[in-house]
């Protein structure tokens, strides 16, 4: 009997012990892949980058720079600048996890794999959305960000170390790319152009110290920008289901009538001579065509009209980087009014009708400058950060308050999951570059 | 003198020598049931020893023992009899049935048998002659209402739908909601794939069993009781035992015949208005999406007025429809168009069992055919095939070998159902009383005569090609969801007699089932101008090893010792593969389904692998002392493949059966106490431990997205962070309870009580964005289940031939969400408006939606015109979860007639009436038309003023500021079932039916014996057939998002059955 037991148990034990063999190494998932190449992720940031610029940001900058109106439900509420912390959670998330993080991926594989190249291309987009977070929402992490095993709650840096930072990010992946040309990584998400990414870079890093209110860098590194219009870091749009261009797809496929012009914007008043430009331009009726439908209810969604289906969207562009250049020229004593009237040149080879050189100067040059930036960049949110630096120079203020908006929310996920949130920044508080 | 002494001492040595050495013999003989047939496997003991055996096949037994000593006859469920051994050498016994019920013996985790006196948990036994007399077509619907603790709720009535079982409450969030199913001791699946919102109802795999082959469930609702089985039992165990083979009336062949026709017939239906027509503002307007049109009867009346001029539609019927210019028709439609799609549904049910006991085996053969053309006409049907063969048969004295084989094939076509503009009740509730939907398709004629084939017309879309809603009739007969399984499912099973109380059990089990299914959806049905075909085919494998070893000792009378000790393998293979085809190069597709019928980039194939393994020792000890006290000790040591570590359950579980020492009486016949503690857990999902990588794309939440597909597929690393820490979540639960018999053994009452815990349960958790990722999937939620479970059985009356019995069940849960580590909220199904969700703090499953604003007081803030505002934060709004759930049965049977009835009632569940909002907002639901007058002047939601004496189409409402005009303003506005005030739908779904009610006869033996059969019964059945509830429009018994853990909401869901029944059964 005790022998029966005893081997029973042995049997038992025996076939316990070995049994790790029969449920070892099963839990590998067969569905997905637990790695990847970093040419491969490169494409994922280009989207966010991508997104960022024309997406939901996108369309708030609009609502609150009054180059559109919002006009059904959530959107009239943003007309009124009435925002909350959970309207900014999916763009935020957009950012870090399908941005910046997967950025901060593509380079530990290029360093890995030894790809110069590939590092500097991701180490520019990343500026990119890290300048554009510092930008929008003012204090932001940068230097914890992104490494959830070391710091799963990032702390928040000043907005003018995280300025600093994209700088030196600009910098160091100038000199890694070269002069390869943006569409070298196949990325596939750009317009394929002449686009370098050096000058791209350059570009860029004249934004943020135009934005930083450095304007005597922004001059410097606009000169090594992007220097024609075939240089321009687009998105790429065509008719293909999930490949539009997405202000076509907000107005037309998704929330039909919730960005319009119900409330008469300013891009539309400017455009149309009911509120006279700074600097007079008649070509701007031929202009109007392009931006707006027939019957001026919204913008023009129609084949050729700046957001049709197929209408590629500027990330980073010519004429903002010549009028960042002008700009800064204007505020250092320096030759604005080339940059600005090749700009201008630009426009009527591109509309017709006659958009006349300007010989101004001082602040009237600035302004003029500012206004044609506005109208240039439809839905960019370049034009949010240049109201907030100007201390809007351009009259976008609407309704009944004293303020435009200074900034976006921090988002509701980072109150609710991050123990190093610094507190809830009021709507209208200007952030630290343009206190 | 001395010489007699010595005599006598002497005399007396001998005898006591004699007495003691006395020989030992060899005892046989036949031990036989009250019908005189041998009984297998039953023990006898000799008194005071261990030493015992057990019958063979034929009855037949052979033990050593000496005369005066006592051998002890027993079986379960028949009487204990105990024979002092005599002179003779063979003893042979009869041992009578039990006078207690059958359910005095319940299936323990391991599918032994047990008798429920000595059982220490809450496990009921479900009568499975009632399950049978219920005539439910799959095992599961049959056992509501029969026994506390389990909660039953079908998805739809639609032929085949599937339904959800819940024992007690819900313990997990991201785990798998179904109980554990143990078919003849082998685990088999219950998985049901595709429950959501849309879609088609799926069914649920253990109805693919043939009802009339089961002959026990047992229903384990505890830890203690499951915990042998580790991980998978979390949810409870059904513990299924299948008929073996057996003669009867004295012949060793039996053969039993079952046929039956049922009629099923919506129960509860939503009504239409009938008075005013299409179109809005009391306007009639063609293709209008509202019925808020004009009066129906202040049209001219006669023919309508029609545009012949130009465009036209052909139907196939040769109907030529014209646009309509005026509408003077006062014809209503509403019940040509109830009649296009639904019917009486017939269900013919058939099964032929044949069993045969041999001299060394006993088979059982049995076939079935269930063919269901259910209450929707068109393609809508759900036909079962069942094929089982088991196998019993002695090898040699002391091995027994057993194999059960069953074999279901399940052909089915269901209807598209639920948020779905294809979906049948959707196109059919909102179409306008005064469009006939009689000719759906056809050719359309454009204004230059061009013409368009397969054109589909329906209230929005006239004359067309598309319209913006189904017509019913194109749903039930154009698109088609066909669904085909097959399903093998095999038992081999070994018993070795080692000694003669010891035995090895070696089981194998297969449940292998592959199930195809596809949709269509034919070009210009709505939404799909160019047609869409997907096809999946699923195959699952569950293959199970499990030895164990068990034996019993009786050490003294007091003492009896038995041990389990065993070993467990089991593995689960599950893929997934197909495709899906859209926008067809060729749309006139016939009865062709395939690929290649499209441009490249719209045909995506897909593939899902899984596969899991578990390997498991277990032990289990009971004890039985001084014939009052149990002790039942069990321990699992399990090796998940989806864990890095062991992991160990244990149980405890105490009883003392006090009756056994108070004196007999004629009050309480049997009192038991029990108590148990026990773990049991439920593994993580697999493949969640590593950071994954795949295709990418972003997108905004307002729908606007740049998708990886178009842009070269750039690769993304997930943002769902792995988690390599990733354990069980484990369940500990403790339980006490009694169980009673009084007034000797006519009344039966057993009661529970239950505290439960879920710690680890697994959640996705938020993660600070910045951090780089967005979640991850982590053991941090805490859930609890408390509860009370009570079940009475009263024999009233048992006098000759007159019996008349009542039984009776109450349960009471309460499933709370302990914790949620911060996160507020988790969804699990539903919509982006009402939801059901698990929320910290709250009841599981709890209704999430927009509410209406209050003040601090918590009254209707209400705005300038007395209407209610809309609180901009959504939040809780109701409870799917019922207080208290019951059921209450009685039983009266004479001569040959048995008439039963079973009531069940579920009181203080909600749910959101999200049919009736949006019927509200269409101008549908009879509430809209009410034509009311205005005693005074009254505003309207729009803050227009109808002055007093005016009629008006709507209600008089009052929120608390006085009267207030409820018409179109208000249904198209907040009371609009589209619109975010989804509080103002949160009803009272409380509910009182008559589940069962069925009256059979036995036909007399002796008129049997003439005709030549053994046994006659015929019956007549009603389900559902009486329904008490406030919830209108849809039976609340029904849950639209199927067997997933999200419940509580209505939304065009398929409607529920009530059914008619005639049995015949024959026995031979």
């Amino acid at each position: 009997m005790k022998k029966i037991i005893y081997s029973a148990l042995a049997v038992s034990g025996l076939l316990l012990g070995s049994c790790s063999d029969y449920t070892d190494g099963l839990n590998v998932d067969p569905n997905n892949f637990t790695d990847s190449p970093g040419n491969l992720v490169l494409g994922q940031v280009g989207l966010s980058v991508a997104s960022l610029s024309e997406s939901q940001p996108s369309r708030y900058a609009a609502i609150f720079t009054d180059q559109f109106s919002g006009c059904d439900r959530q959107y009239e509420q943003y007309e009124a600048y009435v925002v909350t912390a959970q309207d900014f959670d999916d763009s935020w998330d957009d950012i870090y996890a399908d941005g910046i993080a997967q950025a901060k991926f593509v380079r530990e594989k290029a360093i890995e794999e030894g790809d110069a190249q590939l590092e500097g291309a991701a180490m520019i987009l990343e500026a990119l959305l890290f300048g554009e977070t510092a930008a929008l929402y003012g204090n932001v992490p940068f230097s914890e960000a992104g490494d959830p095993f070391e710091f799963p709650n990032p702390s928040y840096d000043s907005q003018t170390e995280v300025l600093n930072g994209v700088q030196a990010m600009l910098s160091e992946g100038i000199n890694k790319v070269g002069s390869s040309q943006v569409l070298l990584n196949a990325v596939g998400v750009f317009a394929t152009n002449d686009a370098t990414w050096a000058e791209v870079a350059h570009s860029l890093k004249a934004r943020y110290y135009l934005i930083a209110g450095d304007y005597p860098n922004a001059l410097a590194e606009a000169q090594l920008g992007i220097s024609s219009p075939t240089g321009n870091l687009e998105a790429f749009h065509t008719e293909t289901n999930g490949q539009e261009n997405s202000y076509y797809q907000f107005i037309v496929e998704q929330r039909a009538g919730y960005l319009a012009l119900c409330n008469n914007p300013l891009l539309l008043r400017l455009m149309n001579g009911t509120t006279p430009r700074a600097l007079a331009t008649p070509g701007d009726a031929e202009r109007l065509a392009v931006y707006f439908n027939d019957d001026f209810t919204e913008p023009n969604t129609a084949a050729g009209g700046i957001f049709a289906a197929d209408a590629n969207f500027p990330i980073v562009s010519w004429i903002e980087t010549k009028l960042i250049q002008a700009e800064a020229a204007a505020r250092t004593g320096g030759d604005a009014l080339t940059p600005f009237n090749e700009v201008r040149a630009y426009l009527e080879a591109t509309y017709g009708g006659s958009f006349p050189a300007s010989s101004s100067s001082g602040q009237q040059l600035i302004t003029e400058i500012l206004e044609e930036k506005y109208m240039s960049l439809p839905g960019s949110l370049q034009v949010f950060h240049d109201m907030r630096r100007t201390d809007d120079i351009l009259g976008t203020l609407k309704g009944s308050g004293s303020s435009i908006p200074q900034r976006f929310l921090y988002p509701q996920v980072e109150i609710n999951a991050n123990e190093n949130f610094p507190g809830l920044e009021d709507l209208f508080t200007p952030t630290p570059v343009n206190q | 003198m001395k010489t007699k002494l010595n005599g006598f001492l002497a005399l007396l040595l001998v005898l006591v020598a004699q007495i003691s050495f006395a020989q030992t013999k060899t005892i046989t003989g036949t031990v036989t049931d009250q019908d005189a047939l041998p009984l297998p496997g039953a023990s006898v003991l000799v008194k005071g020893t261990s030493n015992g055996t057990q019958t063979d096949f034929d009855g037949n037994y052979s033990i050593q023992a000496s005369e005066g000593q006592v051998l002890v006859f027993s079986y379960v469920g028949q009487e204990t009899q105990e024979i002092t051994v005599g002179a003779s050498s063979t003893i042979n016994v009869q041992l009578l049935q039990s006078a207690q019920e059958l359910g005095e013996v319940v299936l323990t985790a391991l599918g032994l048998e047990k008798k429920k006196d000595e059982d220490l948990s809450s496990s009921t036994l479900v009568d499975t002659e009632a399950l049978q007399k219920s005539g439910e077509t799959g095992v599961i619907q049959g056992l509501a209402g029969k026994t506390s603790g389990i909660q039953i709720t079908r998805n739809s009535g639609d032929p085949g739908a599937g339904a959800y079982i819940q024992i007690r409450g819900q313990n997990t969030i991201t785990g798998s909601a179904s109980p554990l199913i143990v078919l003849d001791g082998v685990a088999i699946s219950n998985t049901s794939v595709g429950s959501g919102v849309g879609g088609v109802v799926q069914q649920s795999r253990l109805n693919d069993i043939n009802p009339e082959d089961i002959e026990s469930v047992t229903v384990l609702k505890g830890a203690a009781a499951a915990a042998v089985w580790g991980t998978g039992a979390a949810n409870g165990v059904l513990v299924i035992k299948t008929k073996r083979g057996r003669g009867a009336g004295g012949s060793r062949m039996s053969v039993n015949v079952r046929s039956s026709v049922a009629f099923d017939e919506i129960n509860v239906e939503w009504d239409k208005q009938d008075k005013f027509g299409q179109g809005l503002s009391g306007a009639w307007a063609e293709d209008f999406a509202l019925s808020w049109g004009d009066k129906i009867a202040d049209r001219p009346g006669g023919a309508d007025v029609f545009d012949t001029s130009g465009e036209y539609f052909e139907a196939d019927s040769g109907n030529l429809i014209y646009p309509i210019t005026e509408k003077r028709s006062r014809e209503v439609f509403n019940d040509v168009n109830r009649d296009q799609v639904f019917q009486t549904g017939v269900t013919l049910d058939n099964s032929v069992s044949i069993g045969f006991s041999g001299d060394n085996s006993n088979t059982l053969l049995s076939l079935s055919n269930l063919d269901q053309e259910g209450i929707i006409r068109g393609q809508s049907s759900y036909n079962r095939k069942t094929f089982r063969l088991n196998h019993e048969v002695n090898l040699t004295e002391k091995l027994t070998a057993r194999i059960n084989t069953n074999y279901s094939t399940i052909k089915s076509q269901r209807i598209q159902q639920g948020s779905n503009i294809n979906g049948l009740y959707l196109g059919y509730l909102r179409t306008a009383p005064d469009f006939n939907n009689t000719d759906y398709k056809g050719t359309y004629y454009d204004a230059n005569g061009v013409a368009f084939p397969n054109a589909h017309r329906a209230y929005r879309g006239s004359v067309g090609t598309i319209p913006v809603y189904n017509n019913p009739g194109w749903t039930i007969n154009e698109q088609t969801n066909p669904n085909r399984v097959e399903r093998f499912i095999i038992n081999p099973e070994i018993q070795w007699q080692i000694t003669d109380n010891m035995i090895f059990t070696g089981r194998y089990g297969l449940d292998y089932y592959t199930d195809v299914r596809e949709t269509y959806f034919p070009a210009n049905s709505s939404g799909i101008p160019d047609g869409n075909y997907a096809r999946t085919e699923i195959a699952e494998k569950n293959s199970t090893w499990n030895f164990f070893l068990s034996s019993n000792y009786d050490l003294g009378e007091a003492f009896n010792l038995s041990w389990i000790l065993g070993t467990q393998f089991e593995e689960s293979d599950y893929h997934s593969i197909g495709g899906t085809s859209n926008n067809f190069t060729n749309p006139f597709l016939g009865d062709l389904r395939l690929f290649g019928n499209a441009d490249a980039a719209n045909e995506l194939p897909f593939l899902f692998k899984q596969k899991t393994r578990k390997n498991g020792a277990y032990a289990v000890i009971n004890a039985e002392l001084f014939n009052q006290l149990f002790v039942e000790l069990t321990g699992r040591y399990e090796r998940p493949s989806t864990v890095e570590d062991n992991v160990f359950y244990p149980s405890a579980s105490l009883g003392w059966a006090f009756s056994n020492i108070i004196p007999e009486n004629n009050f309480l016949s049997f009192g038991k106490l029990r108590a148990s503690y026990g773990e049991i857990g439920i593994e993580p999902q697999p493949y969640a431990t590593r950071t994954t990588f795949g295709p990418g794309g972003v997108g905004s939440s307002w729908g606007d997205f740049l998708a990886a597909g178009t842009y070269g597929n750039p690769f993304t690393r997930s943002t769902t962070l792995g988690n390599p820490d990733l354990t069980i979540e484990r369940i500990k639960e403790f339980e006490v309870g009694a169980d009673f018999r009084f007034f000797n053994n006519y009344m039966t009452l057993g009661f529970t009580y239950y505290d439960r815990v879920t710690e680890d349960a697994i959640l996705p958790l938020d993660l600070a964005p910045s951090s780089g990722f967005s979640n991850v999937l982590a053991n941090a939620a805490e859930i609890s289940n408390k509860g009370i479970e009570i079940d009475a059985n009263v024999n009233i009356f048992n006098q000759g031939d007159f019996k008349w019995s009542v039984n009776a069940n109450f349960s009471r849960n309460r499933n709370i969400v302990e914790s949620l580590s911060g996160v507020q909220s988790v969804f699990l199904n539903g919509f982006t408006g009402a939801s059901s969700r698990v929320v910290e703090g709250e009841p599981f499953g709890a209704l999430w939606g927009g509410r209406l604003l209050r003040d601090a007081e918590g009254n209707l803030d209400l705005d300038a015109n007395g209407f209610p505002q809309l609180d901009p934060e959504a939040g809780l709004i109701g409870d799917p979860n019922p207080d208290w759930r019951g059921g209450l049965g009685t039983t009266i049977s004479w001569k040959g007639l048995t008439l039963s009835a079973l009531f069940e009632t579920f009181q203080g569940n909600e749910m959101w009436a999200g049919t009736k909002g949006v019927l509200n907002y269409f101008g549908i639901s009879p509430e809209t038309a009410n034509e009311t007058t205005a005693p005074t002047d009254l505003v309207n939601a729009s803050g227009t003023v109808i002055p007093a004496g005016t009629t008006f189409r709507g209600n008089i409402g009052d929120f608390g500021a006085g009267p207030v005009a409820l018409d179109q303003s208000w249904y198209l506005g907040l009371a609009s079932g589209f619109a975010s005030s989804h509080e103002l739908y949160i009803e009272d779904a409380s509910w009182t039916r008559l589940r069962e009610l069925s009256l059979f006869y036995s036909l007399p033996t002796n008129m049997m014996e003439s005709i030549g059969f053994r046994s006659a019964e015929i019956g007549v059945t009603g389900r559902n057939l009486v329904l008490w509830t406030d919830f209108e429009g849809v039976d609340p018994d029904l849950n639209l998002t199927g067997a997933s853990k999200g419940r509580g909401l209505d939304y065009f869901t398929n409607p529920g059955t009530r059914s008619y029944l005639f049995t015949l059964r024959l026995g031979l």
